[in-house]
């Protein structure tokens, strides 16, 4: 049984992935021309079949095809979100010194941030007040 | 030497199944039948000589599937 399929409505991607599907139950054979706009599927089921047979496997085939080229839409439209996500994950998986900048290799002596120093050290000189004369 | 008889030949559109895959199809198929590869601009004919067991018939059938997983494996 032949199936003709137009690559605009169903891109090859989709044709070839429901082909793959249906390898263990029929023969699949395809040609044409993907570039105009066609490709002929040519059905074989694997084990003999009467024609009253054949109509559901055909029926199926065509289900199949509409469902994976509805995947591969929705994949392509989700395909930012996706790779946000999985770099969201592997970037949380790195360890804490390679996320800080610099890469926690200036060690704590050095204390770029002022942390270690007193307060008298930081505030310690007194504004000198003048007395204003009234 | 007597002269082996061509069992099929398989027509490969170039555009949809890739080179690659059908040449590696050839080697996993090579112990089945001897096989030629033509190829041309826009197909690749394949000619099935001398198949091993008597289920010839299946076997371009077969060859079909193959060259169809490994175009997605290659893909």
């Amino acid at each position: 049984m032949k199936i003709t399929i137009n690559t605009k409505v169903y891109p090859l991607e989709a044709i070839l992935n429901t082909c793959y599907v249906f390898i263990d139950r029929a023969y699949i054979f395809l040609s044409g021309n993907p570039g105009k706009g066609k490709v002929e599927i040519s059905i074989k089921g694997k084990n003999k079949i009467s024609s009253k047979q054949k109509e559901p496997l055909v029926s199926e085939f065509k289900n199949e095809l509409l469902h994976c080229a509805l995947r591969q839409q929705v994949s392509r439209n989700n395909k930012k979100i996706r790779e946000y996500i999985i770099g969201r994950a592997l970037f949380s998986m790195l360890p804490v010194a390679e996320l800080t900048a610099g890469g926690g290799q200036e060690g704590y002596q050095k204390d770029s941030l002022g942390i270690a120093s007193t307060w008298e050290e930081k505030y310690g000189k007194k504004k000198k007040f003048v007395r204003s004369k009234v | 030497m007597a002269r082996k008889k061509s069992l099929s030949v398989v027509r490969f559109n170039t555009k949809i199944y890739k080179r690659e895959a059908i040449k590696k199809t050839l080697s996993a198929y090579s112990s089945l039948a001897d096989f030629i590869l033509r190829e041309r601009r826009d197909y690749i004919d394949v000619e099935i000589w001398n198949p091993v067991s008597q289920s010839g018939n299946i076997l371009a059938d077969e060859f079909s599937n193959y060259a169809l997983g490994m175009v997605k494996k290659c893909r």
